[in-house]
């Protein structure tokens, strides 16, 4: 499903190539060109355009109220969506990873669900059900909540396209080590919170931690979603993407791209996370296989 | 303390993993539980502790000291199991492994950190693994995991010890070592204990008494000289050890397979009833002239590296046999391939076919 | 042999963990996801078609499905040169390319979109050595595929990665040994079993690009009937106050993804039973 490309081994190539030298060396300069012109290009952009002005410039953008609070906002919306999706997903992949019951592959899937929908159309459905002719809107105004517009609608768009992450880090990772760790601390008579907490979580927490990091990445950076319930009020609803978007369709550049900078950096932290993570969870999975723990399938174990 | 189990079954979907098994586990005894893989002996293992509950019409018992511990989860059952893989805490050192099940403990009987240090230690010393409370598990060999699982299991100083397959995942020198070894600590410490294996050798050299297990039911079950020398069934002479089977009749109380003639005490019963006929390799010898009642034979290869002389033979009928003398029986012989002997058995098991089946 | 619902386990938890994951997925997802479908119901037939199948909707979906189309194609051949090369070959700097093909995945979609008509505008770093040639690149079908091939590049690479790694080199030696050249190898054995894995890449930058919206709208300029994209039509019809039409047209969408996911797991089974000689 859509969504966070998964782990993979990027360690050394394995043999030397059996290509011809012109092919080989033809190949890396076309992949070399292509990212730099694709990828690193507007990346560099983003930071010449931002310093086009001057240093002083740059750092003026900073200054604007508007652009704290939406620093503010931003970083307030993530500190609540992140931990609840981290809780959901220690709670679904505990579930799903460590016991067998039917049903199971449909909740797996139904989880990857929101990488599937348009960010437009997960800020839609949010309006569809509280906005003003939505669902609960009447019920809303008239006891004068507000979600669309306001705080919570940005945080329940957040929460949606950033559901999937924790869980599916973590759900395929709890299935490779299975349960016997878990049933040894049973054994030696720790409750359920003791093992899961001295056991389970130890094992996981390099694999949680990506699951972290790209969670938070995306609940900081969402725009499509957010977007759609925000209503860009300046100071309020205004977070960091979309004060992007508001600086430049007022023609004001280099405060935009100095905006936009910090959200770069913010995507390099993430790429240079993720990437020593992977290798941490990649040991995590070695680790249990080395340890050949492999599952008690219940089936003629003798 | 004594084991007592009654009526136990357990079944996996469809899959019958144990069928209405009894069994008593007298008090601090070392018992095997041997058995090919799909007999129930795991699924017993796993019973007996708690990580699996016992179904089935019948309602099941499980006596711990007569005390009746069925419906006690795993955890208030104060057993030792050690894993097949171990599963040790891959996260936590070795010292941290032995001493979670003393950390865990409410708080009012958690022992206190300087007494915890002390037991661990001791039990570093007797699983003779000191120097080494600092090492992860991926740091250590096979063996020394073995020895971590167990002292770890030994902690919480259970009143039964379960082993499931314990020296499965070892080499083969290493599990000769371990297991004289674990004899030797049951010596010791004299905890009721009981282990699953499928290695027949393994069962007969560590236990005090060896359950033979087949399709989720016990064969038979005594001490390992009373199961190798009598065994109850085929299956349990096919298990335990290389045999040659010899197909006949039942006639006047003794089976006669072909030329040979063996009393059979059973045959009484089933007259002209089919005969089978268990041999040892070592319990056939071999006669250089026919003296009647004998088995002519075609000898195809001999192998006299190793403690015994092997022969492969070839008998009348192009039936293959497996014959073991001592090297001073086949010096005496003379013998080489390709020349014509005659087999005759000192011993001999005869089953009888039951009908009833 | 009654029906159990959970096969018994003495890990505990079971029920607190599964309650809470249903409740939460109901909440969060599910529940909100049915409320389109019910508003788009609201509408009858002849309506609903007349929402999804205006001139300007049609215009939108036509662009959408081009451009995200060519952009899907683009990555499929240049993400299958950037796989190819990260795998098989060292080179210098090779852990840092391989790092950065994750850039449009980790960059917020707005600032992207920003970057990336910096880039392609007529006096932009590369726009400026278009404009003579007479390619305008922004604010045209060909920067929402300029941006839509940036999104979707790394859904080709990461999938085709781990393939690439599993491909026994054994393979390709059992074929030269059999003296097919290196051109036959790779047509005959290296593609071919790399193809499942290309698809689904294929199939997943396809998708995600049918429903981007931040990274192109500042791309494509946006002008109704030639460079809108369906998703800005649906914000265009919330900004009207008009949900149902924004619930009609998200419902063709959401379709539009389900189905091309679908078609690509039956294509997977497929591949997979024809490996695995049908069991």
């Amino acid at each position: 499903m859509l969504g966070a490309p998964s782990t993979h081994d990027s360690g050394a190539p394995a043999t030397g190539s059996r290509d011809p030298a012109a092919v080989k060396w033809g190949l890396i300069a076309a992949t070399v060109l292509f990212l730099l012109l694709f990828l690193a290009l507007p990346l560099a952009a983003i930071f010449t355009e931002a310093l086009r002005k001057g240093f002083g410039a740059y750092l003026a953008s900073f200054h604007d109220p508007a652009a704290l609070d939406a620093i503010k906002l931003t970083l307030l919306v993530s500190a609540i969506a992140v931990p609840l999706n981290v809780v959901f997903g220690l709670a679904a992949a505990w579930a799903i990873a460590k016991f067998e019951f039917v049903g199971k592959s449909l909740l797996t899937t139904l989880i990857d669900l929101p990488f599937a929908v348009s960010p437009v159309i997960s800020g839609l459905i949010y309006v569809l059900l509280f906005g003003l002719h939505g669902w609960f809107g009447s019920w809303l105004s008239e006891h004068n909540f507000k979600i669309i517009f306001a705080v919570p609608g940005i945080v329940l768009a957040t929460m949606f396209v950033t559901f999937p992450f924790v869980a599916r880090e973590l759900i395929p990772l709890m299935q490779e080590q299975g349960s016997d760790e878990e049933q040894a601390a049973l054994v030696l008579g720790a409750n359920g919170w003791q093992t899961f907490r001295r056991v389970t979580l130890p094992n996981v927490k390099w694999g949680l931690l990506y699951g972290v990091i790209l969670c938070n990445a995306r609940a900081m950076g969402e725009f499509g979603a957010v977007s759609v319930v925000s209503g860009h009020i300046r100071g309020l609803t205004d977070t960091v993407p979309l004060h992007v978007e508001i600086l430049y369709n007022e023609y004001n550049f280099v405060a935009a791209f100095a905006v936009a900078s910090l959200l770069a950096l913010l995507a390099l932290v993430t790429l240079g996370a993720k990437t020593l993570v992977e290798m941490k969870v990649r040991r995590e999975l070695a680790e249990a296989a080395a340890l050949a723990s492999p599952r008690h399938n219940n089936e003629g174990q003798s | 303390m004594s084991i007592e189990l009654r009526n136990i079954s357990k079944s996996f979907g469809q899959f019958q993993a144990l069928r209405g098994v009894n069994l008593t586990v007298p008090d601090g005894q070392l018992v095997a539980l041997l058995g090919p893989s799909g007999s129930g002996k795991t699924t017993l293992l796993r019973v007996i502790a708690g990580l699996e509950s016992a179904d089935g019409a019948d309602k099941p018992e499980i006596l711990f000291h007569r005390q009746d511990v069925a419906g006690a989860d795993v955890r208030s059952r104060g057993v030792g199991f050690v894993f097949q893989h171990y599963a040790l805490f891959r996260h936590m050192n070795v010292f941290e492994n032995i001493a979670f099940g003393l950390r865990v403990r409410p708080r009012a009987a958690r022992p206190a950190e300087a007494q915890i240090r002390e037991r661990v230690r001791e039990l570093l010393r007797l699983v003779q693994l000191e120097g080494l409370e600092g090492r992860f598990p991926s740091q250590l060999s096979g063996g020394q995991r073995q020895r971590v699982a167990l002292a770890r299991a030994l902690a919480v100083e259970p009143k039964i010890l379960l082993l499931d397959e314990p020296f499965g995942a070892l080499d083969a020198r290493v599990r000769q070592d371990l297991r004289r070894w674990l004899r030797r600590l049951h010596d010791e410490i004299h905890v009721t204990s009981v282990f699953v294996t499928h290695d027949q050798e393994e069962a007969l050299e560590v236990a005090d008494r060896v359950v033979v297990m087949n399709k989720g039911r016990i064969e038979q079950e005594g001490t390992p000289d009373d199961v190798f020398h009598n065994p109850a069934s085929e299956f349990v002479m096919n298990f335990l050890g290389n045999v040659n089977l010899f197909h006949g009749r039942v006639e006047e109380g003794k089976a006669v397979l072909g030329s040979l003639v063996v009393d059979s005490p059973d045959g009484k019963k089933a007259p002209g009833a089919n005969a089978k006929l268990f041999v040892r390799p070592y319990d056939l010898d071999i006669r250089l002239e026919d003296t009647g009642g004998l088995l002519g034979a075609r000898i195809v290869r001999i192998q006299s590296a190793g403690s015994v002389v092997k022969l492969e033979l070839l008998a009348d009928g192009e039936k293959p046999l497996h014959v073991e003398l001592t090297h001073t029986r086949f010096r005496e012989l003379k013998i080489a391939p390709g020349r014509r002997i005659f087999v005759v058995p000192r011993d001999a098991r005869v089953f009888v076919e039951d009908y009833t089946i | 042999m009654s029906f159990q619902f959970k096969q018994r386990s003495v890990l505990p938890g079971f029920n607190l963990t599964l309650g809470y994951s249903v409740l939460y997925l109901s909440l969060i997802v599910l529940l909100p996801l049915a409320t389109l479908f019910t508003r788009a119901a609201s509408l009858s037939w002849s309506e609903f078609w007349a929402v999804a199948s205006d001139s300007r909707a049609v215009a939108s979906y036509k662009l959408t499905l081009g451009a995200s189309l060519a952009g899907a194609l683009a990555n499929a051949l240049f993400g299958f040169i950037v796989a190819w090369t990260l795998v098989r070959y060292s080179f210098p700097g090779r852990k840092l390319f391989d790092a950065i093909v994750d850039l449009p995945f980790a960059m917020p979609t707005a600032v992207s979109g920003i970057a990336l008509t910096a880039i392609y505008s007529q006096n932009g770093w590369i726009g400026r050595w278009l404009e003579p040639l007479g390619i305008k690149a922004a604010f045209s079908p060909l920067g929402v595929t300029i941006a839509l091939t940036f999104i979707g590049l790394p859904f080709v690479v990461r999938t085709l990665q781990p393939a690439l790694q599993e491909l026994e080199i054994e393979l390709e030696d059992a074929a030269a040994s059999l003296g097919a050249n290196r051109w036959q190898t790779f047509r005959r054995v290296i593609f071919p079993a790399l193809f499942p894995a290309l698809l689904t890449g294929f199939a997943l930058a396809f998708a995600r690009a049918l429903g981007e919206y931040g990274s192109v709208i500042f791309i494509a300029g946006n002008m109704p009937m030639k460079t809108e994209i369906t998703s800005l039509l649906i914000i265009v019809k919330l900004e009207q106050y008009d949900y149902a039409g924004a619930a009609a047209i998200a419902v063709v969408m959401l379709v539009a993804s389900f189905v091309i996911l679908l078609g690509v797991n039956l294509l997977q089974w497929w591949f997979a039973r024809r490996h695995n000689g049908r069991g």
